[in-house]
C-alpha cells in the first residue's frame, strides 16, 4: 500500500494509567498487517504514577521511521484526556492536523491541591479548534456511568475516522492477536462503540 | 501465539526494541538468563521468562546485577548461552565482576544487555555506559533499528564464543521500547549440555592476561571490519558526513531529509562500536572534509573517531569534526531529529522550521498558561504516601530536625510533593542506608539529627544489607524503614527474595526481611503503614533509641491488591465533609495528595473519583469527619 | 478571647517555646495536630489562620475573668483560690477505694456516684500507667472502670484528646478529671465561637496540681534504675520527706525529689493555677492525713453533685481548719507568685504576661 503521506504522523496521547501503550500496540498492530513499516515510540516509566504520556506512531511504506515526531509533525493527534489534547497540539500541531479528543477530565495532583486551576473543556476545545484543521470530540460516557476502556473506544474512533488507511478487519485482527480470548468480546464491543460515536459527530 | 516464540521465519511483526532482543537471543538459542529489573531492560528477561517454560530455558530474577551475571557467567563457563540485562545504573554495580571476568575469559556465550536511560526518564541518573566496553576491553555493539536489535543480539553469542569474551549489546530508552517492525529469523535448536572443566582465574599473571585481552580485542575489530552492522548511506564522494550509531541513525536519516540535504550529506552508521572499525570507517572518511558525529549521551564515538583521525592523519588529511565539543550537540541529555536538523542547520547555514512562526507563538499563547503541569505522584492507594505521611509526622514530633535519606524505587517520588517532600538525599541503589550509617557516626562532631534510612523490599536484598550490618557493627544510630510492597514495584511489580514467587510464577522460598535483620541484631518492628497513628508512635518511640532499627512498613502494592482481589466502593458523604473549615482545611484532596480524590470546587465538597480510586480505604480512616465510606466496611 | 490565630503562632508562641501543657485541646480536631507520648506538634500547617487549636490552648492569651464570669457569674474575690461555695475535708467511705485510690478516693467516689446516679453518662479518665511511664486516658461508661484510672499522675498527658474523640458524636452530660491546665482549656473550648460539642461536658473534677513531669525527662531518669513496665503506683509522701517513691511489682523504690525536679516540664513555672480554679468541683491532698482529701465545691452542679453523694453515704466531709486552709492559701499564692516570676523574666516585660490575661485587681496583688 502507498500512503498519501509519508510518514503519515499519529500521536496517542493520555494520562499514565489510561492505557495508551495498549492504544497504539493496536493501531500499529493493524498497520503492520496492511504491509506498512510502523515505529511507535513510547514515553513511560514514570508515567504509571499520574505522569502525561505519549504515544508516536509513525507510518511508512518505504522505511522504517524514527520513533519521534518532530515539533510541528502530527498529523493526526488522539487525546484520551482534554488537556494533553492541548499539550501535544501546542508542540505538534500544525493548521493540517486533525484531532479526535475525549472530553472527561483527569486531574493532575496539584489541582486537587489547589495550586493549579483547571480550564473548562468548553475552552480547552475551542483552543484545540483555533489551532488544528478539524476537531472531533469523542463522548466517552454517557448517561454517567463510569467510562472504562477509553483507550480502545478510541481506537474504535479513530478507525472510524477514516483519517489513516486502514481498514476495520486490520485493527479487528491486531485486537485478536493482542488479547487474551476472556477480554476479547468486551474490547471488540468497545472498540464499535467508539467507531459509532464517531460516526454519530 | 507469543511473537517470541512464533515459528515462522521471514513473517513481520510489531516488536518492542527490547521484545526483538530478547528474540534474538532465543534465535540463537540461549539457554539461561539473569537479570534485575530496571528500567528501560526489564522487558528483555520478561519476555524470555514469558518463553522460558516452552522452550526448556532457565530464567531468573536476581538479587542484584552482580549476582545475575555472576550467575549468568556460571552457565557460560559450563558451555552455555547465556544473557544478563541490566539498566546503566546496573552495569556499575557488576563492574568489578566485568573487570575481572573479561581477563578470566568465558566459554559459552555470554552476551550482556545495558540499557541506558538519556535524560533519566526514570532513573536518577544518565550515564552512557558505551565507556564500559572500552574500560573493560571488551567488544560493544550498538542496534540502531528494531530488526538490528534482534539481529545483533543473535550474533553476539557467536562472537561471545570465537573470542571467549562476554559481548556487551548497549541500547537506549528510546530503541528499547519504542515498537517497529521486525522479521523474524529461524529458531536455533539447542542441544548443549553443561559441563563445568577449565579455570577460569582472573588474578593470575594479570598483565598477561591483559596483553592477551588485547588481542582478543583486535580479533574483535578484524570481525568488525566486514559487518554488516556498519554501512553508508548518501553520495558517493560525500564531502560532509553524519558518522552516527545506535539512536543516532534514524534521527539523522530524518534530519537530513527534513533539511534536503539527501544529496549532500552521507550518512555513515556504526554498529559495532568498540573495539572501531577502523579501516571501514578511514576508507568512508578519505573524501570528507567535515564530519557531524551523532550519538547519546556521551561523545564517545565523538573521542574515539577523534583519536582515529590522528592516527589517520596522514591518509585522512584534516577533517572539521562538529559534535559535543564543538556545541552543535549537547553531550548530555538525550537526542532526536529536531536537535540534529538544528545543528546541521546552523552548520550548513540553513534554517530549521518545522512550523510557521506565527503560529508557533499563537499555539504557545493559547496553550501553555492555561495548562497545569502534572507531576508523577503516588498510584491510588499507594501505601507509600501513608508511610511517609507517618515518617514526617514522626520526625515532626521528634523535634530535632531529623531528616530522611532516600532509595532508588517507586518511594524515590518521596523526594517531591508526592512523598510530602520528605527524602532529601537520593543517589543509587543502597545510598538511603549507606548514607544513614555515616550520619548516624556524627554525634561526637555534635550532631544530633535523627536520620530515617527508606528502602524498599527489592533494594533491601539488592544494596541494603551491608548498609545495616555496617550500622549494627559500627553501633551507628540508624532507623531504617523497610517499605515492604510486597514486589519490585516500580518496573512493573516482579518478583524478588521475600515475594514467594519466581520469575516463572512458580512458588519459590521466602526470605523473611525481619529475619534477617534480626540475625544482624537490629531491633525490628513491622507494621502496617495503613495503622498510620500507631506507625506514627511506632516510629517517634524508636527514633528515641540508639543503635541500628529497622521498622517494616509491610502493605501490599495496593495497583496489585486491586487488579487481584477487586475494588471496594468508596464515596464521600457530602453533609458530613467539612472541607475548607477549621478541623480539615481540604485535607485529604489537597495534603494527602491521592489522585483518587478531588475537590468539587462547585459543591465545595470532597469527592472520589471512581476511575481513578483503586478502594484502599486509608481516607476513610484519615477523615476527621468520618466523611469517606468504604462499602463494606 | 479569640485572637484569631491559628497552627503556625500556636507554634510560635506555645511548642516552639516549650511551653506546651501536653493537655490535648489542640489534638484529635483535625489531622494537622499529632501527640505522640507527651510531645504534641504540627504536622504541617493547614492554611487556616483563626483556628480552634489556638482557641483553646491555656497558653495562648487566655481571658481569665471572662471565663469566671461564664462559668460563675462574678469574677473572684479571693485571689488564692479562686471562686467556691465550700471547702472541706473528704473521704470515700468505702475504704477500698481510698487504698485502690490516691488519698481520701474521693475523685473515684464522686466519679463513680456521678455515673451511677445518672448526672453523667460517660466520663474522660486517665490511669497513671499503661504498661509503660505514660498514662493512657479513656471513655468510660461505667462505674466499675473507674478504680481502674484513679491514683495519681505525675506525667501530663493528653486527656483532652480522649474528650476530642469522645465529642465528635453527640454525646449525653460528660464528666471529666484533669489537672488545671486541661480544665483551663476545656473552658476555652466551651466558651469558644466554634461549634465543638464540649458544651456535653457537665462535670469537671480538678486536682490540685504544683507540678508535672515530662516523659522524656522522667523516663531517662528512671531508665536503667526501674523496670517502668512493671510500675504499679507513685507517691510523693509529705514533707520533710522529700522524696518520690515507685511501686513496682518487686517492692518500693525511693528516689530523691531534687533529682526529679530536673524533669518538670518548663510550662508548669508558669502554670497560675494550683487549685484548678475553673472546674466544678477541685480536689488535692490534706497535709499530714493520707486518708483524706482537700474538698473545694465552686458550682451548683458541683454542689449538688456533693451533695448527694453525701447524702448517699458515698462520701463523707469534715470542716478543714483554719490552719491547713491557710497553708493552701499561701501554698497556692506561692504558685503564682512563682508564675509570674518566671513570665516576666520569659519577656522581660511586666506588661507583657504572656497568656495570662488577668483582672486589674488581680495583677495589683501580684505586681
Amino acid at each position: 500500500m502507498t500512503l498519501e503521506k509519508d510518514p503519515l504522523n499519529l500521536i496517542i496521547t493520555g494520562v499514565g494509567g489510561q492505557g495508551n501503550v495498549l492504544a497504539s500496540q493496536i493501531v500499529a498492530s493493524a498497520g503492520i498487517k496492511e504491509g506498512l513499516y510502523v515505529t511507535v515510540g513510547e514515553t513511560y516509566g514514570a508515567s504509571q504514577r499520574g505522569g502525561p504520556v505519549m504515544s508516536h506512531v509513525r507510518f511508512s511504506s518505504k522505511a522504517q521511521c524514527s520513533p519521534l515526531i518532530s515539533e510541528g509533525q502530527a498529523d493526526i493527534i488522539v487525546a484520551l484526556e482534554p488537556v494533553e489534547a492541548l499539550r501535544v497540539m501546542a508542540e505538534f500541531g500544525s493548521p493540517d492536523t486533525s484531532v479526535i479528543v475525549s472530553p472527561r477530565p483527569i486531574y493532575p495532583i496539584w489541582v486537587l491541591a489547589g495550586q493549579a486551576k483547571y480550564p473548562p473543556i468548553e475552552e480547552i476545545i475551542e483552543k484545540l479548534e483555533e489551532l488544528a484543521d478539524r476537531v472531533q470530540v469523542v463522548s466517552v460516557s454517557d448517561d454517567g456511568e463510569v467510562p472504562v476502556g477509553t483507550n480502545v473506544l478510541m481506537v474504535g474512533a479513530l478507525a472510524a475516522s477514516g483519517l489513516l488507511p486502514i481498514p476495520v478487519e486490520a485493527y479487528e485482527e491486531a485486537m485478536r492477536d493482542i488479547f487474551a480470548p476472556k477480554d476479547l468480546e468486551t474490547n471488540l464491543q468497545t472498540f464499535r462503540k467508539g467507531m459509532r460515536a464517531i460516526a454519530g459527530g | 501465539m507469543s511473537t517470541f516464540t512464533m515459528d515462522r521465519p521471514g513473517t513481520s511483526v510489531l516488536m518492542m526494541g527490547n521484545e526483538a532482543i530478547a528474540r534474538g537471543a532465543i534465535e540463537a538459542g540461549v539457554d539461561f538468563c539473569a537479570a534485575y529489573p530496571g528500567t528501560p531492560s526489564t522487558e528483555i528477561t520478561e519476555s524470555l521468562a514469558s518463553a522460558a517454560e516452552h522452550l526448556g530455558l532457565y530464567v531468573e530474577w536476581s538479587t542484584n546485577e552482580m549476582v545475575a551475571l555472576q550467575a549468568a557467567a556460571a552457565a557460560s563457563f559450563a558451555g552455555l548461552r547465556a544473557i544478563v540485562a541490566m539498566k546503566q545504573n546496573g552495569v556499575n554495580v557488576c563492574s568489578d565482576f566485568l573487570m575481572t571476568v573479561s581477563l578470566s575469559g568465558t566459554k559459552g556465550g555470554l552476551v550482556i544487555v545495558a540499557a541506558d536511560d538519556p535524560s533519566a526518564i526514570s532513573s536518577s541518573n544518565e550515564q552512557d555506559s558505551r565507556n564500559f566496553a572500552s574500560f573493560a576491553d571488551l567488544p560493544l555493539l550498538e542496534p540502531a533499528t528494531f530488526q538490528e536489535a534482534k539481529d545483533m543480539t543473535r550474533w553476539a553469542f557467536e562472537l561471545s564464543e570465537n573470542l571467549g569474551l562476554p559481548c556487551i549489546i548497549r541500547s537506549v530508552t528510546r530503541l528499547s521500547h519504542s515498537r517497529g517492525n521486525v522479521r523474524l529469523g529461524e529458531i536455533a535448536e539447542r542441544q548443549r549440555v553443561a559441563r563445568f572443566d577449565g579455570a577460569y582465574i582472573s588474578g593470575a599473571f594479570v598483565a598477561v592476561q591483559h596483553a592477551a585481552l588485547h588481542m582478543k580485542l583486535e580479533q574483535a575489530r578484524e570481525a568488525f571490519e566486514d559487518s554488516d552492522f556498519n554501512w553508508y548511506v548518501g553520495p558517493e564522494n560525500a564531502k560532509f558526513i553524519i558518522v552516527t550509531s545506535g539512536s543516532g541513525w534514524f534521527y539523522s536519516r530524518e534530519a537530513v531529509a527534513a533539511l534536503g540535504l539527501d544529496e549532500n550529506v552521507g550518512i555513515l552508521k556504526i554498529g559495532t562500536t568498540w573495539p572501531l572499525p577502523e579501516r571501514f570507517i578511514t576508507q568512508h572518511l578519505k573524501q570528507a572534509t567535515e564530519i557531524l558525529i551523532v550519538e547519546e549521551v556521551d561523545p564517545f564515538l565523538e573521542r574515539n573517531i577523534k583519536v582515529l583521525l590522528v592516527e589517520q592523519a596522514k591518509a585522512l588529511g584534516s577533517i572539521e569534526v562538529y559534535g559535543a565539543k564543538s556545541g552543535h550537540l549537547p553531550g548530555f541529555g538525550d537526542i532526536n531529529q529536531d536537535k540534529v536538523a538544528r545543528a546541521l542547520a546552523s552548520i550548513k547555514g540553513l534554517e530549521y522550521r518545522t512550523r510557521d512562526e506565527a503560529y508557533v507563538q499563537r499555539a504557545t499563547e493559547l496553550a501553555l498558561p492555561s495548562l497545569p503541569p502534572r507531576m508523577p505522584t503516588f498510584c491510588p492507594g499507594c501505601p507509600h504516601r501513608a508511610s511517609l505521611w507517618a515518617i514526617k509526622a514522626a520526625l515532626k514530633l521528634d523535634g530535632r530536625e531529623g531528616f530522611v535519606t532516600g532509595d532508588i524505587g517507586c518511594y524515590s517520588l518521596g523526594a517531591g510533593p508526592a512523598g510530602f517532600w520528605q527524602l532529601k538525599t537520593l543517589h543509587c541503589m543502597g545510598a538511603g542506608t549507606g548514607l544513614a550509617t555515616g550520619f548516624g557516626q556524627l554525634g561526637q562532631f555534635g550532631f544530633d539529627q535523627p536520620v530515617i534510612a527508606v528502602c524498599g523490599d527489592s533494594t533491601f536484598f539488592h544494596a541494603a544489607i551491608p548498609g545495616l550490618i555496617n550500622a549494627r557493627f559500627n553501633n551507628s544510630n540508624v532507623l531504617m524503614v523497610v517499605l515492604d510492597n510486597g514486589g519490585t514495584a516500580m518496573t512493573g511489580f516482579q518478583p524478588h527474595p521475600s515475594s514467594g514467587y519466581d520469575a516463572l510464577g512458580r512458588p519459590a522460598p521466602v526470605v523473611e526481611i525481619e529475619e534477617v535483620c534480626k540475625a544482624i541484631g537490629a531491633k525490628v518492628k513491622v507494621r502496617d503503614p495503613f495503622e498510620i497513628d500507631q506507625a506514627i508512635a511506632d516510629l517517634y518511640d524508636m527514633l528515641q533509641e540508639d543503635g541500628a532499627k529497622v521498622m517494616i512498613f509491610r502493605r501490599r502494592c495496593h495497583l496489585i491488591e486491586s487488579k487481584e482481589k477487586g475494588r471496594k466502593k468508596v464515596y464521600v458523604e457530602p453533609d458530613k465533609c467539612i472541607g475548607d473549615d477549621c478541623g480539615c482545611a481540604r485535607f485529604c484532596s489537597r495534603v494527602f495528595n491521592c489522585p483518587g480524590i478531588i475537590w468539587d470546587q462547585d459543591a465545595q465538597k470532597a469527592r472520589i473519583d471512581e476511575v481513578v480510586c483503586t478502594g484502599c480505604g486509608v481516607c476513610a480512616t484519615l477523615c476527621p469527619r468520618g466523611a469517606i465510606i468504604v462499602e463494606g466496611g | 478571647m479569640a485572637e484569631g490565630k491559628g497552627p503556625l503562632d500556636l507554634e510560635k508562641e506555645v511548642l516552639n517555646e516549650g511551653l506546651c501543657a501536653s493537655c490535648g485541646a489542640c489534638v484529635g480536631i483535625c489531622p494537622y495536630i499529632k501527640v505522640v507520648k507527651d510531645r504534641v506538634a504540627v504536622i504541617e500547617p493547614c492554611g487556616i489562620s483563626e483556628g480552634q487549636c489556638y482557641d483553646f490552648c491555656p497558653r495562648t492569651p487566655t481571658d481569665i475573668p471572662a471565663l469566671e464570669r461564664r462559668l460563675f457569674g462574678k469574677e473572684r474575690a479571693d485571689y488564692s483560690l479562686g471562686l467556691y461555695i465550700s471547702i472541706e475535708m473528704a473521704q470515700a467511705t468505702d475504704s477500698s477505694i481510698r487504698r485502690r485510690a490516691q488519698y481520701g478516693g474521693v475523685v473515684s467516689a464522686l466519679i463513680a456516684y456521678a455515673l451511677d446516679s445518672g448526672a453523667i453518662e460517660s466520663a474522660v479518665l486517665t490511669k497513671p500507667f499503661d504498661s509503660g511511664l505514660m498514662p493512657a486516658s479513656t471513655l468510660a461508661e461505667e462505674s466499675v472502670r473507674v478504680l481502674e484510672y484513679s491514683g495519681s499522675n505525675y506525667i501530663s498527658s493528653a486527656t483532652l484528646s480522649e474528650l476530642n474523640k469522645a465529642i465528635k458524636q453527640p454525646r449525653g452530660a460528660i464528666g471529666i478529671v484533669g489537672i488545671p491546665c486541661q480544665i483551663m482549656a476545656l473552658r476555652k473550648m466551651q466558651a469558644s465561637q466554634h461549634e465543638t460539642g464540649a458544651e456535653a461536658v457537665k462535670l469537671a473534677i480538678g486536682l490540685f496540681c504544683t507540678w508535672a513531669l515530662s516523659y522524656k525527662g522522667f523516663y531517662e531518669y528512671l531508665r536503667g534504675k526501674v523496670d517502668t513496665s512493671s510500675i504499679k503506683r507513685i507517691d510523693i509522701p509529705p514533707p520533710p520527706a522529700n522524696i518520690l517513691v515507685v511501686h513496682t511489682g518487686d517492692g518500693a523504690l525511693e528516689f530523691p525529689l531534687d533529682e526529679i525536679r530536673g524533669a518538670i516540664k518548663p510550662t508548669c513555672n508558669i502554670c497560675y493555677d494550683m487549685t484548678s480554679e475553673l472546674a466544678d468541683i477541685s480536689v488535692g491532698m490534706v497535709e499530714g492525713m493520707n486518708d483524706w482529701n482537700t474538698l473545694i465545691v465552686r458550682t451548683p452542679a458541683g454542689e449538688q453533685l456533693v451533695a448527694g453523694a453525701r447524702a448517699n453515704g458515698i462520701i463523707e466531709t469534715r470542716p478543714l481548719d483554719e490552719a491547713r486552709l491557710a497553708h493552701l492559701r499561701e501554698a497556692s499564692m506561692n504558685k503564682k507568685r512563682k508564675a509570674i516570676d518566671e513570665i516576666v523574666r520569659r519577656t522581660g516585660d511586666n506588661s507583657n504576661l504572656l497568656y495570662l490575661r488577668l483582672s486589674d485587681a488581680d495583677r495589683r496583688n501580684l505586681l
